[in-house]
């Protein structure tokens, strides 16, 4: 035992000098209680436990350099501190972040945890969590502009006592507040927890429950409103309504199933006058009505239409079309370049009721005029949403406007649709300058008279391309027996995705519309039975040449039939391919 | 052309347009003027300069990071997107990969320093602790009371 003792003790204090000094860990010097030989048992049992005690620190002094040495051999830690920081703000700052990444990255070692910490960027996202790791992160977080989201399907699990009481006063008050967003929340209490002054915020986004209100309760007042947010910029709100009024530096504004009474709605649309950089307008609701009469009342109030010179981005969504007209009616807008406008229609409505007045197209959407490409999307069950979409230009300039039918009979949305394709070939038309028509997914149930439809497109003669996507087999073979007649005169592409025609009504359809004189297929024609081929068929010269037909999936359009359409026009495209052969 | 040697004394001479892709020697070139002399490369190996040239020949074309680029900097960090191409020319192993960063980061090639850096990003997330030492071989070095504090801060995050 004393030999034992001895031994230990004797090797405790040669290591003293070369090992990590324990009094690192415990405090006092473990050579300070080595002085002087036990006298007794009890004596020599605690000098041992100490002298233990002292070994198992150097043990652990030891391990921990050996392991930092270690690490200094690891590529990794060959990179310097300002490499670790640009790794750790790509990891930050990509879409899939969330706190545990950083927690991740600062539970590796001690260096990754010491420039970790030192990074406030990576700790200014704060999410649902335990309250301590709030207070962790917007301490971490330093002077970096916080971003706050406390937006999930079961809103923060922390109990709404300390959420409110504690926890968002204490972070909503720091200096640093960038951005702060929450669902399920209760106004009346943020509003409460909100800062008189919150220099940096510059997005707010909040909802009440994430889905549509009962009601309009949620309103918060400008008398019960104190916040000053002079950076405001953007602004979501789901729900609920904060007065505008001190948000005059706004750039985006989106309001989701805010259940307006008229005055209020006419009170938000005045109070954007005040907000002369909104670049984006979004109104969006489930089924939302006012009544006529208060709508017209509201109007009689309203002195000219609210001019947003930089407005680019305006969705007004799930209204009916009285309430898309008064909100079109009184906004100006000339910089728009993406539209999405979609209306709830009533018995006799169409399109043109979405506008206030046929002038007010050009004023409201500038843009329409050189529309050129028209998309025409149907849905697939009967009695839903017609959709048109243009494009101008290269992708930068979009209109999009959905119609919902005034009931779900058939009769009544194909009365709706065709009064609609009527009016966008009329002169009063917003697409003057419509030189492409798709349409796509328009099944029968659209139009119980496909006839009615193929009227409605009737002297569209700027039309000269054409497609077809997954349209009912009665509507394209109605509309390409017109084409072999008067229909879209100066047609020359033709495109067919995914249409059942006949092989007989192809052909007839091209023959309708091309050259006689063209000596090279000649012979070709021949093959198609020129002589049984009345010339009185034949494309009359004013009419445009179609010269283009692409083909994609068409069960009846085989390789022979495409082959035969190859000999007659100058461009053909059989499911992709342009060269093919008879086998 | 321009003459690079290396740390270990290999010569590697290329069309200005490709070296001038580091800033570094862009600057060095405006400063020295024309010259045949050679540009020390105290800092990069051969294996590492070959792989950071292949990288500077294949964006030769491409305009150079204007300010304007770089005041954007913050839309550039919203993304841990890579081209397809660099994808494929960074697919090297872990030793190669530091290299190239830290040659980037000498020479000044900000686009390659980002294209590693958001590859290491991208190994790391998702990642716990223990697969991110394992990954980079690193051991855990944290003293008890550390790995106190750590433990509490695990259990913040597991109480989501």
């Amino acid at each position: 035992m004393d030999a034992v003792l001895s031994q230990l003790l004797q090797l405790v204090s040669a290591e003293q000098g070369a090992a990590p000094s324990d009094s690192d860990y415990h405090g006092d010097s473990l050579s300070s209680r080595l002085c002087g030989a036990p006298q007794t048992l009890d004596d020599a049992h605690d000098l041992l436990l100490c002298a233990a005690s002292g070994f198992s620190a150097y043990v652990d002094g030891w391990r921990l350099k050996n392991r930092a040495t270690r690490n200094e051999s690891s590529p990794a830690y060959c990179l310097p501190p300002e490499i670790y920081i640009q790794i750790f703000e790509c990891i930050r700052y990509s879409p899939t972040f969330n706190i545990e990444d950083a927690v991740a990255v600062s539970h590796v070692s001690r260096t990754w945890r010491a420039i970790a910490l030192d990074a406030p960027f990576l700790w200014a996202l704060i999410r649902p969590a335990r309250a301590d790791l709030i207070k962790a992160c917007a301490a971490r977080s330093k002077v970096t502009p916080l971003e706050i989201s406390f937006w999930g399907k079961h809103g923060s699990p922390l109990k709404r006592e300390r959420l409110y009481g504690a926890v968002l006063p204490s972070i909503l008050h720091g200096p640093c507040l960038g951005t702060f967003s929450m669902n399920h929340i209760c106004p009346t209490d943020l509003v409460i927890c909100l800062p008189p002054s919150a220099p940096q915020l510059r997005t707010l986004a909040l909802s009440v429950t994430g889905r549509k209100p009962a009601d309009t309760r949620y309103s918060v007042t400008p008398e019960t409103f104190h916040s000053s947010l002079p950076s405001l910029r953007e602004l979501s709100l789901s729900g609920m309504l904060l007065p505008l009024c001190y948000f005059s530096g706004l750039e985006k504004l989106r309001l989701r199933y805010v259940l307006f009474t008229a005055p209020i709605l006419f009170r938000l649309i005045r109070a954007l006058g005040d907000c002369p950089s909104l670049e984006q307008l979004h109104f969006v609701w489930e089924s939302f009505a006012l009544p006529d009469a208060e709508i017209e009342g509201e109007l009689r109030n309203f002195d000219s239409p609210i001019r947003l010179p930089c407005l680019r981005d305006l969705k007004i969504k799930g209204s009916t079309s009285a309430v898309v007209r008064a909100i079109l009616g009184l906004v100006r807008a000339p910089s728009v370049i993406r539209s999405q406008v979609s209306a709830k229609l009533d018995f006799g409505e169409h399109l043109r009721h979405i506008f206030p007045s046929d002038m007010d197209v050009k004023d409201i959407f500038p843009g329409l005029s050189s529309l050129e490409h028209l998309e025409v999307i149907g849905v697939l069950l009967p009695g839903q949403a017609l959709t048109l979409r243009g494009q101008l230009g290269a992708s930068t300039q979009s209109w999009k406007f959905t119609l919902y039918p005034p009931s779900a009979s058939p009769y009544s949305a194909s009365f709706a649709w065709c009064d609609t394709l009527r009016y966008l070939r009329s002169s009063r038309s917003p697409f003057p300058a419509l030189t492409a028509l798709t349409l796509r997914d328009l099944k029968i149930q659209h139009f119980r008279l496909p006839i009615e439809f193929a009227n409605a497109l009737k002297k569209m003669h700027s039309i000269q391309h054409i497609a077809f996507h997954s349209c009912s087999p009665a509507l394209v073979e109605t509309l390409t027996i017109k084409i072999n007649r008067r229909l879209f005169l100066n047609l020359k592409s033709l495109r067919l995705d995914q249409v059942d025609i006949s092989k007989p009504r192809l052909l007839d359809l091209i023959k309708s519309r091309m050259k006689f004189d063209d000596g090279a297929r000649v012979s070709v024609w021949a093959a198609v039975d020129l002589a049984k081929f009345a010339l009185k068929n034949s494309r009359e010269e004013a009419w445009a040449t179609l010269d283009a037909l692409r083909v994609t999936k068409c069960a009846a359009v085989d390789l022979s039939t495409a082959i035969m359409c190859k000999g007659l026009m100058r461009d053909v495209r059989w499911n992709g391919r342009r060269s093919f052969h008879a086998p | 052309m321009v003459n690079l040697v290396t740390s270990d004394n290999e010569s590697f001479t290329v069309e200005k347009a490709v070296a001038s892709r580091s800033v570094l020697i862009k600057n060095m070139l405006e400063d020295v003027g024309e010259s045949d002399q050679p540009i020390p490369l105290p800092n990069v190996t051969a294996s590492v300069l070959k792989k950071v040239l292949e990288y500077c020949d294949h964006h030769k074309n491409e305009p150079m990071p204007t300010s304007e680029d770089l005041a954007a900097e913050d839309t550039r960090k919203r993304t841990t997107d890579i081209g397809e191409w660099d994808q494929k020319f960074i697919q090297v192993d872990q030793e190669m990969l530091f290299e190239i960063i830290l040659a980037a980061n000498y020479l000044d090639i900000k686009p390659l320093l980002d294209v590693g850096c958001k590859t290491v990003a991208n190994m790391i997330k998702g990642k716990t602790p223990e697969e991110i030492r394992k990954l980079f071989n690193i051991v855990n070095d944290f003293t008890p009371e550390e790995e106190a504090q750590i433990k509490k801060e695990n259990e913040w995050a597991e109480d989501r």
